[in-house]
This record gives structure tokens, C-alpha cells and sequence, in this order.
């Protein structure tokens, strides 16, 4: 019986030291913790301010596109505007010039007196 | 197995599985603490990202703002000088055509008018008309002229041809003679002489703005 006991015993302490060893691993499991998580909160900070400075590279190289697109439409409506501004004048040319004469003209026609 | 074994074997158990929970505990709350870290590092970074994102749209909006200003300026700048030579080619043109009507044989006509007028617009005595080389072999009857300028003023104008040319298309310059300044002229500068440009480019020079303007109206609208 004395037997029996002293191996329950035996065993018990087996077991506690099985939850000590346990212990102390999950302490030093722990132990850099403070280091890490200063680390993860730095890692994140940084992630987060590398990907907002990515996507305003993203949009400025995108803008720039599409401000060339608006800046050659623009021009592409000038374009347009000075071709037809040509065209109605050259219809207008000679009418143009006849009135510029005539009021050159009709200066020395006003005091006409036969 | 006796009763023994059993119970030693369950002790065992219990420990192992107690020792595994620990330090599955203990990775766990690692892991935790990292996560929440993780998520107060991405919380401390929002105020900057926001202002990053901030700064990007306004330096977008900024640059479109002032490209696109920029290139609206030179198209409207391209269009008026586009309007601007138009209006030159019609002012050109303008001047080839009264060079064609100083050889037709209105233009006498025209500029015993021009004569005329500028001598009432002088309003004084003694006048003489300068006049381009080709005008001045004209036949202009200066005595009818002094009539027409007194039929319509009332008084005596007596006016000759200059022997001095000018450089112009046609059209006249008529000035007090040297020997007869204007009144005026007399109480401040006997030097100085009165002058009435009526040549074709002194008439389009002095309506300029008015002429440019008719022209773009009947161009361009």
C-alpha cells in the first residue's frame, strides 16, 4: 500500500512538473511581448501610410492621364472653333473689306457738295 | 492495467493537456495583444492617411484647376490671334484696293472731297495740300476747290499744291503754309504748323479701333 502511494505520489510530482515546465514556457512565450507589440503597432502604422502615399502616386499618375485627355479636348474644340471662325469669315471677307473702303470713303463723300 | 496504472495514466493526462492549455493560452493572448496592437497602429496612422489622401486630392484638383486654366488661355489666345490676323489680311487687302481705286477715275473725285474737308476741318486761311508723287500730277483745280470750301463755310480759303510728296497710297495732308500760321499757332508756337491728315492711312489710322471693330462684327458674327 505504501508502495502504491508513494508512486501516485511520484507521479503527481511528474505531473507538476509537466505544468511548470508548461509554465515557464508559456512566460517566455510571453516575455517578448512588449518588444513585439511595439513592433506590430509601428509595422501597421507604417503599412497604412505606405499604401495612402501608394494610392496618391496612383492618383496622381492617373489624374495626370486624365488631365491630358481634358487638356486635348480642349484644344481639339479650339481647333474646331478657329476652323469654322476661318471659314465664315473667309465667306464674310470681301464684305468686310467693302465696308472698311466705304467708310474711308463716305469720310470725303460727307462734305460732298457737287 | 490495475486500478493503478489507470489513475498514474489520467494524472498524466491531465497535465499534459493543463500544460498544452497554457501555453496555448499564452500564444493566444500573444497573438491577441499583437492583433490589437496591430489595429491601434492602423488607428494612430488614420489621421495622417487622411491627410495624405487630403493632400493628394487637393494637389489633383490644384493641378487640373491650373492645367486646364493654362491651356484655356492659350486657346483663347490662339482664337484672337487667329481673329487678329484675319482682321490684318482684310486691313491689307483694304489698302491694295484703294491703291486700285487712286487709279480710277472716281478717285479725283474722291479726293478734291478729301481736299475739302480737311481744309473746313482746318477752319483757317492760307492752306497748302501735300499730296504723293502720282496725285500730284492730277489735274485738281484748286480754284474750284477754294469755291467749294467757301460755298460751304462762308469764308475765303485760299489753297494751293505743296511742292513737297508724301509717301502714302492717296489721299491728302493739308497744312497751313509757311508763310500763314493759324492763330492759334501764333499766340503759342510760330513754328508749328497746322496739319489735317486726310490720307488714306491717316483716315484708317485716326477710325482704327472702329474699323478693327466693323471688321471682327462682319467677320465674326
Amino acid at each position: 500500500m505504501l508502495e502504491f502511494l508513494n508512486i501516485i505520489k511520484e507521479k503527481q510530482q511528474e505531473a507538476k512538473k509537466i505544468i511548470n515546465k508548461a509554465s515557464i514556457e508559456a512566460e517566455k512565450i510571453k516575455q517578448g511581448l512588449v518588444l513585439k507589440s511595439k513592433t506590430a503597432n509601428e509595422e501597421a502604422f507604417l503599412t497604412e501610410i505606405a499604401q495612402a502615399e501608394k494610392r496618391a502616386d496612383e492618383l496622381h499618375k492617373n489624374s495626370s492621364l486624365g488631365i491630358e485627355q481634358e487638356i486635348k479636348q480642349i484644344l481639339d474644340n479650339v481647333e474646331v472653333e478657329a476652323k469654322e471662325i476661318e471659314k465664315k469669315a473667309k465667306i464674310n471677307y470681301e464684305k468686310a473689306v467693302n465696308e472698311v473702303i466705304n467708310m474711308i470713303i463716305n469720310k470725303s463723300e460727307k462734305n460732298d457738295i457737287g | 492495467m490495475t486500478s493503478v496504472d489507470a489513475l498514474i495514466e489520467v494524472l498524466l493526462l491531465d497535465a499534459h493537456e493543463t500544460a498544452e492549455n497554457i501555453i496555448q493560452d499564452a500564444k493566444e493572448t500573444v497573438q491577441d495583444t499583437l492583433e490589437e496592437q496591430r489595429k491601434k497602429g492602423r488607428e494612430r496612422a488614420r489621421e495622417s492617411v487622411i491627410s495624405i489622401d487630403r493632400k493628394a486630392q487637393d494637389e489633383f484638383t490644384i493641378i487640373k484647376l491650373r492645367e486646364i486654366a493654362s491651356t484655356e488661355s492659350k486657346a483663347k489666345k490662339l482664337i484672337l490671334e487667329k481673329k487678329h490676323a484675319m482682321i490684318e489680311d482684310v486691313l491689307n487687302q483694304v489698302k491694295n484696293e484703294l491703291l486700285t481705286l487712286t487709279k480710277t477715275d472716281k478717285y479725283l473725285h474722291i479726293l478734291e472731297n478729301l481736299i475739302v474737308e480737311g481744309s473746313i476741318i482746318a477752319g483757317i486761311v492760307d492752306l497748302e495740300a501735300l499730296l504723293n508723287e502720282r496725285d500730284s500730277t492730277l489735274p485738281l483745280d484748286f480754284d474750284k476747290i477754294a469755291e467749294k470750301i467757301y460755298k460751304k463755310t462762308g469764308r475765303k480759303t485760299p489753297i494751293t499744291k505743296s511742292t513737297k510728296k508724301i509717301d502714302v497710297i492717296g489721299g491728302v495732308i493739308i497744312q497751313t503754309t509757311d508763310e500763314d500760321k493759324s492763330k492759334e499757332n501764333d499766340e503759342n508756337n510760330s513754328s508749328l504748323k497746322l496739319v489735317m491728315n486726310n490720307t488714306f492711312e491717316g483716315l484708317m489710322h485716326t477710325s482704327e479701333s472702329e474699323i478693327r471693330f466693323r471688321i471682327a462684327q462682319i467677320l465674326f458674327t
